[in-house]
């Protein structure tokens, strides 16, 4: 993401109290003097930069310590705050067709949601205006919506369905089977696939090849999200692990037994650092998924169903009826969590944040809530990166662009920063038997005979003309030139000093039973 | 080559022989010689020929009519049989012909003198007949009766031409040596020339060449004297020439006439030399563009053309501008004033300001800065003396000021004295609604006729008084301020008197019309007065219903400067006062206290926090807070509720605190508390997969108040752990991880196969062999990232697939990957980078301007 602009560049790496050696090189010397300029520089204009965020999140800060800001409900935000944010604080009653997954599109403006029993609905919430509504009369698991607001995916009973903004069926993925849970990367314009047959399909959705098949070799997958950082996959799965994955590897990269019980719900923070697992034992983890390490458990009463982080760290926790936003809570242990809203009689299917937006939505058993969370959406945004404002020509333009700039597939790695740079790991060894490595285990000399049995791979090329020739030449017939070329073989062999192997040479055909 | 050409001419002579008048010469010659130099070489004697016979018979052809074979080599020598000569004879041949070339021409000079003096004329010197040189030749060659005394051999040739001047000609015999010799005989070549140039002082050879032939222009008979270019000038008459001449000063200065010249080098090294001295010439012109070159090489981006053409405007009417000379007889004339009073240019003026004061004495100077000085401290004075006087009010100034500042600190009510504590009041105020009865609270109690109790009584009634009190601030400032407003009208109306308007001026104003509208608008005012006093006569009622007529919407205010528009906000303010009445009527008559509680239920969350303050400061004696926060940090779950039982317990804490009651509910609550923080210290809430699952239900700990709450939590914890037995997912996990490392690590394969290459039988000894071979894994264990995480496999195999994005070898211009790395560190694209360091960072080395003609570099002479 490039919303803080100086992320990407390394502040550590920049110190200009070692000398760098250059060697004898004096081009090269300057070269790397003008790139260590031209990064001073760079990391300076970005800084400078900064004033250019005029906005900034601000979150609900009690006025003494008796003030708690869980205890202030979204009707007293909605009575305080000003009449736009009240108004994007709504709620949609759809008792018929619940519980409802939803998902936003990737600037925000379009919320997508999706009844168990077939309901799909794609609404432009801030306006209040509904895109499309369809009723697909088939079980429905959840919806994703593509690199803008124009397509939208939909996990159903067998298959899942593209279908753009104004609900036409686009595609229907016969590859992708049963699946209950979607992700999008949109750099890599990879719709992933998960669910019942605990296969992971990874389908580019720019070009319409299906890039990668990963089975994971353990049973349906119950949840998933993506590493926005690396556009790695993490599943989780009925027995408490948790698995990353990347479309280029048939094995998961990383396998972290999470908890004991069914991995109910994931979410991995932007920066890729940390990563929440919430199980059916009713834990909710956090990981630290750079060093692998648990970082701290909560728990929840009821086993949480749904977890999202915010662009700003906030983590959204549905169980029950309850949904309960966490501050700061990679930072440090807290003791109280940052708000808390309670739908009566219904049960939390999913939570979303709105990206740029301080909303969180909350798709249940009975509906649709919208609920204000001061401080979740990331106050400044890069038009360049995600436009919540971007007009038809600008999407358009931003579609090209996004595209000319797409990675490959085969780039997902856990370090992305490792792409480019020198190979210095060990090449992997093949399995063939290398031949040097031959040794008697009784410690005796390797005798002659073991000496002939090496495995001795076909070179091609070694073969002189005559050998060549000999080759060739059927065994029968003993002609006068046949000699002759043996002779000179032989001598040649003499020459070379390579006579250990010139009976075999003139008998091939009998070597292989050696 | 001169022996080979004496060796010609010996021949030549021989086959001449009947001819007298040679062979006389020839005697002559010969005793001549003999008397001058006591040896004497029979081979000088062929140097002798008529050359009239000689060039009778043309060069080409008409040698051959007598010629003999040896003739015939000579005339074909050319310089490729020198070469041959001296090829095939190598070193010793150099002695020898150096004694027959090496032929000092100051020698030949003086015997040819000799010969001059005693044959008659027609005789040339060698070098006179050389200068004469080939286009004499040629006509020579058309006349055919031109006589010529030529030196022998190398005749037909043009290059012989140079051998007749001695210098001239021991260069040319260099010259052969110089191109065959090998390069790394030079030194030697060198000495032994030089030698042979010493030797051939000593070994001189006389050679007389005379001609014999008619005399015209170019033959002229001497008497056997050559003539001099001392001669020649003395010709002249003019003695000064003589004296300037370089030559002849030369000449003097060696001592002899004809001093020698330097041996030059072999041509060899001589073109050698001159190649050193044009490289250094070049070289030092090359070196001129150095520094441009080097700039340009090392300059990050480079615009084409380099020199952006200049405005051709700037560049022309700049120097005009300057030059610009007067034309007309005016211009000159004014000019000429301007300069007379040196106003044309600034630095004569200043001089000839400067010229007042550097002509005063300096003490005269210094005095009359002071006084300038003191002046302007005076006037600064004064001037600032003035400003305070301004400032300067009356008494009755003063009063009115004190007046007025009364009146308005009446209005604030003295809160001024903290604004921010004002702030707080007043949105205390806000929320809790203490001034009207409106609220929720305030309306229950109404209605339930709850207010027999006399706090609330007396809260209901501090409420009301509080509303009184507020509403007559507002209504007594409305007074003051409509008051004011309308004798203010007043007095305007009679500032604006006619008189006084009549003595203002006799302008526009006093014109007809004006004077109507004057009138008119004044009308209009004394209307609006009336109507205004009218209002202020009748007051409020009138007010209100105009106000409850013409909006829906009334003044409500609800505290100091804030206003809230709500409709039938005074239809309510009426019911209020009737309520209020009512209230106090009935607050008399009964306080009981059993309703506390019930009231505690619905009172408002903000009083209660007020309260929960003041409990807390009670309890911070007997660290009962301190349990209970700690209570709240050991499970943030039991604070998440927004509503329900722990906002009860509270609040009764809150309204019971004055009566004993409060301290007995303090008591028992934290007792419970204590209890459950017992055994939630005990198992912490970070749960341990290895171990036993622990898990502390708060809810449960909530719900039973006393009894059985542990064993309860033993049930869940059970009843948790039941539910996951069959699963043994660590285990199995763990195993994984061994096969994972088993199979990653380096490996041995057994290669033997049984039976083969044994022979089977009795006593056939079995030779025991295995064959293994080691197999190099993936990672081994020691090195894996996950040695140290009990619940984490890293995959460690190489992903061959993005092998692709990276390289094997640091590419080319890097010689470390710390170096590549550093060129890759800082990104390219936009979105990382700020606009403008991606402009420059993506800028092109080379850009050439659209249609700008690139001119090769201007040269950097600077």
């Amino acid at each position: 993401m490039s919303v803080d602009g100086t992320r990407n560049v390394d502040s550590t790496s920049l110190d200009t109290t070692r000398k760098p050696k250059y060697g004898r090189n004096k081009q090269l010397g300057a070269k790397l003097k003008r790139y260590g300029r031209e990064r001073k520089e760079a990391l300076e204009a970005a800084r400078r930069t900064d004033i250019l965020l005029q906005e900034e999140p601000g979150f609900l800060e009690p006025e003494n310590e008796m003030e708690k800001t869980y205890e202030i409900t979204q009707k007293a935000l909605r009575e305080n705050v000003d009449v736009g944010t009240a108004a994007k604080g709504f709620e949609l009653r759809l008792k018929d067709y619940g519980p409802y997954s939803i998902d936003y599109s990737r600037n925000g403006r379009d919320l997508l949601i999706v009844g168990k029993k077939g309901h799909v609905a794609s609404i432009d919430w801030k306006k209040g205006q509904l895109n499309t509504e369809l009723h697909l009369n088939e079980t429905c698991h959840a919806i994703k919506a593509l690199h803008n607001d124009q397509f939208f995916a939909v996990a159903q009973k067998k298959y899942t369905f593209i279908y753009d903004k104004l609900g036409t069926e686009i595609h229907r993925m016969k590859q992708h089977i049963e699946a209950t849970s979607l992700e999008f990367l949109p750099y890599h314009f990879l719709l992933v696939t998960a669910g019942q047959t605990g296969v992971i399909k990874y389908q580019d959705v720019s070009t319409g090849t299906l890039v990668a098949e990963l089975k994971t070799k353990m049973g349906p997958t119950l949840s998933m999200a993506q590493n926005p950082w690396n556009a790695v996959i993490n599943c989780g799965h009925s027995n408490g692990a948790v698995t990353l994955w990347s479309p280029s590897m048939p094995t998961p990269l990383v396998k972290i037994q999470a908890s004991i019980a069914p991995v109910r719900a994931l979410a991995v923070n932007r920066e890729g650092n940390y990563m929440a697992v919430a199980s059916s034992d009713r834990t909710v983890k956090i990981w630290d998924i750079r060093t692998y390490k648990e970082v701290d458990t909560y728990i929840t009463p009821i086993p949480a169903t749904s977890l999202d982080i915010s662009d700003t760290g906030l983590l959204s926790v549905g169980w029950g009826p309850h949904t309960t936003v966490w501050k700061d809570i990679f930072k440090k242990r807290q003791d109280h969590p940052y708000m808390t809203h309670q739908i009566r009689g219904s049960r939390v299917q999913s939570t979303k944040f709105v990206p740029f937006e301080d909303i969180l939505g909350v798709g249940h058993a009975s509906g649709f809530s919208s609920l204000i969370i001061p401080g979740a959406g990331e106050a400044n945004f890069d038009a360049w990166e995600i436009n919540p404002y971007e007009s038809a020509q600008q999407r358009q333009q931003n579609e090209v662009r996004a595209l000319l700039n797409k990675l490959q597939p085969e780039m997902i790695t856990l370090d992305p920063n490792v792409i480019g740079t020198v190979d210095t790991a060990v090449k992997q060894k093949s399995m063939l038997p290398d031949g040097d490595e031959t040794k008697d285990a009784e410690g005796e000399e390797p005798d002659e005979e073991a000496k002939l049995d090496r495995y001795v791979p076909d070179k091609k090329g070694k073969q002189t003309a005559l050998q060549r020739h000999m080759r060739k030449k059927t065994q029968n017939d003993l002609e006068e030139r046949r000699l002759r070329t043996e002779r000179n073989l032989k001598r040649e062999q003499e020459i070379s000093g390579r006579l250990e192997r010139g009976q075999e040479v003139q008998n091939p055909a009998l070597d292989r039973f050696k | 080559m001169a022996k080979r050409s004496n060796k010609q001419s010996r021949s030549k002579t021989n086959r001449r022989i009947q001819d007298a008048l040679q062979i006389a010469e020839k005697s002559e010659r010969y005793q001549r010689s003999s008397k001058d130099q006591g040896s004497d070489d029979s081979d000088t004697e062929g140097a002798i020929m008529n050359a009239k016979r000689y060039v009778q018979g043309d060069y080409g052809d008409d040698n051959e009519e007598f010629v003999d074979e040896e003739i015939d080599s000579d005339e074909a020598f050319g310089p490729d049989d020198d070469f041959e000569v001296f090829k095939s004879k190598g070193k010793d041949k150099t002695t020898a012909k150096g004694k027959g070339k090496g032929k000092p021409s100051h020698f030949e000079e003086e015997e040819e003198e000799d010969d001059d003096s005693e044959d008659e004329e027609g005789l040339v010197t060698l070098s006179q007949a050389w200068d004469m040189d080939d286009a004499e030749k040629k006509k020579a060659n058309f006349s055919k009766s031109t006589q010529q005394l030529i030196l022998n051999d190398n005749i037909g040739s043009g290059e012989s031409s140079s051998e007749v001047d001695s210098s001239s000609e021991e260069e040319e015999e260099e010259d052969p040596f110089a191109e065959m010799e090998p390069y790394d005989e030079d030194e030697v070549e060198l000495n032994t020339v030089v030698k042979d140039l010493d030797d051939a002082d000593k070994n001189k050879k006389r050679i007389l060449v005379s001609t014999k032939g008619e005399e015209d222009e170019y033959n002229v008979p001497t008497t056997g004297h050559k003539l001099s270019l001392k001669q020649m000038l003395e010709a002249t008459g003019d003695s000064n020439i003589a004296q300037d001449n370089f030559l002849l000063r030369r000449k003097l200065v060696d001592g002899s006439e004809s001093a020698t010249m330097a041996v030059p080098l072999p041509k060899r090294l001589q073109q050698r030399k001159e190649r050193e001295a044009a490289y250094e010439l070049s070289k030092a012109e090359a070196d001129k563009w150095q520094d441009t070159v080097k700039s340009l090489r090392e300059a990050e981006h480079l615009v084409f053309p380099l020199q952006p053409q200049k405005d051709s405007d700037e560049e022309i009417e700049e120097p005009e501008a300057k030059e610009l000379k007067p034309f007309t007889e005016l211009e000159t004339a004014v000019n000429k004033v301007l300069e007379a009073s040196s106003l044309l240019d600034d630095k004569k003026e200043s001089t000839f300001e400067e010229m007042a004061t550097a002509k005063m004495d300096p003490a005269d100077l210094r005095r009359r800065q002071n006084e300038l000085r003191m002046m302007r401290e005076l006037m600064f004075r004064e001037e600032r003396k003035a400003k305070r006087i301004k400032k300067i009010k009356s008494k009755t100034y003063h009063k009115i000021k004190k007046k007025e500042r009364l009146r308005t600190e009446q209005l604030v009510e003295g809160d001024e004295s903290d604004d921010e504590e004002h702030d707080s009041k007043r949105a205390l105020e806000r929320m809790s609604l203490k001034h009207k009865t409106n609220g929720k609270w305030a309306k229950s109690i109404i209605k339930s006729g709850m207010s027999k109790d006399k706090s609330v009584r007396d809260e209901l009634e501090e409420t009301l008084r509080q509303g009184e009190r507020l509403r007559a601030k507002i209504q007594g400032d409305e007074d003051y301020s409509d008051a004011r407003s309308i004798s203010d009208l007043e007095s305007d109306g009679e500032e604006s008197d006619p008189e006084l308007r009549s003595k203002i001026g006799k302008g526009v104003m006093n014109m007809d019309f004006m004077k109507k509208a004057e009138a008119k608008q004044k009308a209009a005012n004394k209307e609006e007065l009336e109507r205004l006093r009218r209002f202020q006569e009748y007051g409020q009622e009138d007010d209100l219903d105009e106000f409850r007529n013409e909006s829906t919407s009334a003044n409500i205010v609800l505290n100091t400067g804030r206003r809230v528009y709500t409709p039938g906000a005074a239809l309510e303010q009426k019911e209020i006062e009737e309520e209020n009445v009512k209230v106090l009527e009935e607050h008399e008559i009964d306080n009981a206290k059993s309703l506390t509680n019930k009231l505690s239920k619905t009172a408002h969350r903000e009083r209660s926090k007020d309260a929960e303050e003041k409990v807390k400061e009670s309890e911070s004696q007997n660290e009962r807070q301190s349990e209970e926060e700690n209570n709240s940090t050991a499970n943030p779950w039991l604070t998440i509720t927004t509503n329900g039982s722990t906002h009860k317990s509270k609040k009764v804490r809150v309204i019971d605190k004055d009566s004993s009651k409060s301290e007995k509910a303090a008591a028992k609550l934290s007792k419970t508390k204590k209890r459950s923080n017992a055994h939630l210290e005990e198992d912490g809430p970070i749960v341990d997969m290895n171990e036993r699952l622990k898990i502390v239900d708060p809810y449960g700990s909530d719900e039973d108040e006393e009894d059985g709450s542990n064993v309860r939590m033993f049930k869940q914890t059970e009843l948790i752990r039941e539910a996951f037995a069959g699963d043994d997912v660590i285990d199995e996990f763990q195993k994984e991880k061994e096969a994972t490392i088993k199979a990653d690590g380096d490996k041995e394969v057994d290669l033997t196969l049984p039976g083969w290459g044994d022979w089977a039988g009795s006593d056939i000894k079995k030779k025991r062999r295995r064959k293994t071979l080691k197999v190099a894994g993936v990672v081994s264990e020691e090195r894996r990232k996950d040695r140290q995480l009990n619940s984490v496999i890293i995959n460690e195999k190489v992903n061959k697939k993005n092998l692709k994005y990276r390289t094997d070898k640091v590419p080319y211009p890097f010689e470390t990957m710390a170096q590549y790395e550093q060129s890759l560190r800082t990104p390219l694209g936009q979105e990382w980078i700020t606009r403008t360091t991606h402009q420059e960072l993506i800028t092109p080395r080379v850009i050439v301007n659209h249609g700008a003609v690139v001119d090769p570099l201007d040269a950097p002479f600077k």
